[in-house]
């Protein structure tokens, strides 16, 4: 069965599956994932880009209500985003049980448990941090020892980004190494976003990075402070890393979401929305949703069938 | 299910949504309250914040709107302290130049302020000066106003001449005229609001008391205003409700003034009625940095061991 809810397409990899007790478990737990990805997407959107970008109209304050429409639809993206992602956390812990993921379960769930507890006054914001980092290196590792060494690149990087992210320098050298980092994950995901991709990804990749490079050109300030709030990117390397990075993502997930292999797509737009750095328990509840949907998959498609699949075969080591 | 659960959600978001409840926390940082036995007053020199841990927030340049510039001030070093319900909070930073007179029109002073949502909610407003539909509260201190005696115009300008006023009332000062509160009697700390960029305008009323001090190149500048809010404009504090703030310097003799300043984002604000030792801060930092490093040594490991054997589906299962 494919407990993604999705068939693939004929010309598609097979996907080696099974069925058993955990199979209910991870199709919940991944039916949970996507649906808060895709409320994330509409809060990325329309809170923290559309209304970040609106507060530069002259005289928005004269058109309050229609800003309002806007800023009240972006909170009930992000508020759905929010009671899904608890909801898909929660799932994710029991289906990582199931499928024998003891201590990246722990991880998912002391994530989950630490942040109602921050809420709750119970845990300050420092070990909300902490725990959240282990979980983010823990999960990373476990996925990264499932695939080969050339495929593990983009999962170490960007746990690398996370990590640096969060340190105490959000403008000097560590944070310029998480940056680099970041793009770095971006960058290698080429093989993915690549090889075997149609026209119509190729297409929409490059207009996206023809469009992140004309609007970082074109203004060098606000781009860069959406960056920063959305993704914790400061924007310090040159416009043409991030046109690049940003344009093999958006062929990366279209490329993987084509082929069937939906489960990766959705766990790579899980992180890019939860970008880099500490910014709250949800953006980081996002960057373990998504690690943890990668930590599901594997099993179920093959150690090696992340990001180096062969079309129309099977999974290459 | 699904269906069940998606409703569900739908549910208890439009209900969050309506109390303006948030779920999340931020992590961006937090500035502890602590409350302290005896109130540590406007000195900034004052041994009650020995007691309160330090928060060091990092700034960058006002890179958003015209006129972009700042930049020149890395960070400030804050503390927070209650008492009695007043808030008080120390802001320091280094500034190798004392910028406290703005006699002529190419001077500009050393500042400081602080910036809060004007209700705390479910998401920050705009941290550039707010946004239609989320107002902030700004508290801004200037070397200048806290200067005590005003520049004599012929020190100044001694090559200067100056046709004679008709002392007349008020007739030839507008501003005064006006009531500006610049023009009448300037407080050293001006508590200002505003919904966004252009928007920010005196607050009804001053409630805000403040005063700097200069040790070894560093300012040193207190503000406190009590818990209540004044108005729907300013937010209220209390203990166990956390909010944001956000801070702004102003180096006068790099020119920043206005737009031009060093900023930082949003950060959280926690007023406690804890006590913390005030060696909290550096032990929290020496473990988070361990652990930083132990996180990086660990995916450094895991690029570089051979990976696990690919198996039947379900191998994996313990």
């Amino acid at each position: 069965m494919n407990v993604i809810g999705r068939t693939a397409p004929a010309d598609a990899p097979a996907l080696p599956v099974r069925a058993d007790a955990g199979d209910a478990d991870a199709g919940l737990a991944l039916w949970l994932a996507r649906a808060a990805m895709l409320a994330a997407l509409a809060e990325l959107v329309l809170l923290r880009t559309a209304t970040r970008t609106a507060i530069h109209v002259p005289g928005i304050d004269r058109i309050a209500i229609g800003f309002r429409v806007v800023a009240e639809a972006g909170r009930l993206g992000y508020y759905l985003a929010v009671v899904l992602l608890a909801a898909g956390l929660a799932a994710m812990v029991v289906a990582l049980h199931h499928r024998g993921h003891g201590p990246a379960a722990a991880g998912v769930g002391l994530v989950l448990g630490t942040a109602i507890a921050s809420r709750a006054g119970l845990a300050g914001t420092e070990f909300v941090d902490a725990v959240v980092v282990i979980a983010v290196v823990g999960l990373a590792v476990g996925v990264a020892r499932r695939l080969p060494r050339r495929a593990r690149l983009p999962v170490i990087l960007y746990a690398v980004a996370f990590v640096l992210g969060g340190g105490p320098e959000r403008f000097g050298a560590v944070a310029m190494a998480g940056e680099v980092a970041a793009v770095g994950a971006m960058v290698c995901l080429a093989p993915v976003a690549l090889r075997g991709a149609d026209r119509l990804t190729r297409l929409v990749a490059a207009a996206v990075a023809v469009t992140t490079m004309v609007v970082l050109l074109a203004s060098p300030t606000t781009p860069r402070i959406l960056l920063l709030w959305n993704a914790g990117l400061t924007g310090a390397l040159p416009a043409a890393a991030y046109a690049v990075g940003f344009g093999f993502v958006v062929a990366a997930v279209l490329r993987l979401w084509r082929a069937g292999r939906v489960w990766p797509a959705i766990a790579l737009c899980l992180l890019v929305e939860a970008g880099i750095g500490f910014h709250s328990t949800y953006q980081s509840g996002l960057a373990i949703l998504g690690l943890a949907v990668l930590t599901l998959y594997p099993v179920d498609a093959g150690p090696s069938a992340l990001l180096t699949e062969r079309r129309g075969g099977a999974s290459s080591g | 299910v699904r269906r069940a659960v998606l409703i569900g959600a739908a549910v208890i978001s439009v209900v969050l949504l309506t109390f303006n409840a948030n779920p999340a926390v931020s992590q961006t940082g937090t500035l502890l309250g602590l409350a302290v036995d005896d109130a540590p007053g406007l000195d900034p020199a004052s041994g009650a914040w020995a007691s309160a841990p330090e928060t060091r927030v990092q700034l960058t340049a006002q890179n958003v709107t015209y006129p972009f510039g700042g930049g020149t001030v890395p960070a400030v070093a804050v503390r927070a302290l209650h008492h009695d319900d007043v808030l008080y909070l120390r802001v320091e930073w280094t500034d190798d130049t004392v910028d406290d007179a703005t006699g002529r029109s190419e001077d500009f002073a050393d500042a400081v302020a602080v910036q809060f949502p004007a209700s705390p909610g479910s998401t920050v407003p705009a941290v550039c000066m707010g946004q239609a539909d989320g107002g902030v509260n700004i508290w801004q201190w200037r070397a200048d106003r806290e200067a005590a005696a005003p520049q004599d115009i012929e020190d100044l300008h001694p090559d200067g001449y100056v046709d004679d006023y008709q002392e007349t009332g008020d007739l030839f000062f507008p501003a005064r005229e006006a009531d500006n509160v610049v023009a009448t009697s300037p407080p050293a700390v001006q508590d200002m609001v505003a919904i966004g960029f252009g928007t920010i305008g005196p607050a009804a009323s001053q409630t805000i008391e403040g005063r700097g001090d200069r040790q070894r190149g560093r300012w040193r500048v207190v503000v406190a205003r009590p818990f209540p809010s004044p108005d729907a404009d300013r937010p209220a504090f209390d203990v166990g409700q956390p909010t944001d703030i956000a801070f702004a310097v102003w180096d006068g003799s790099r020119g920043d003034r206005d737009g031009q300043k060093s900023v930082s984002q949003f950060v959280r604000l926690e007023l406690s009625n804890e006590k913390a030792p005030a060696s909290r801060g550096v032990l929290l930092g020496i473990g988070l940095g361990a652990m930083g490093v132990l996180a990086l040594l660990a995916l450094g490991v895991a690029m570089f061991v051979q990976p696990r054997a690919p198996g039947p589906a379900g191998e994996d299962k313990a």
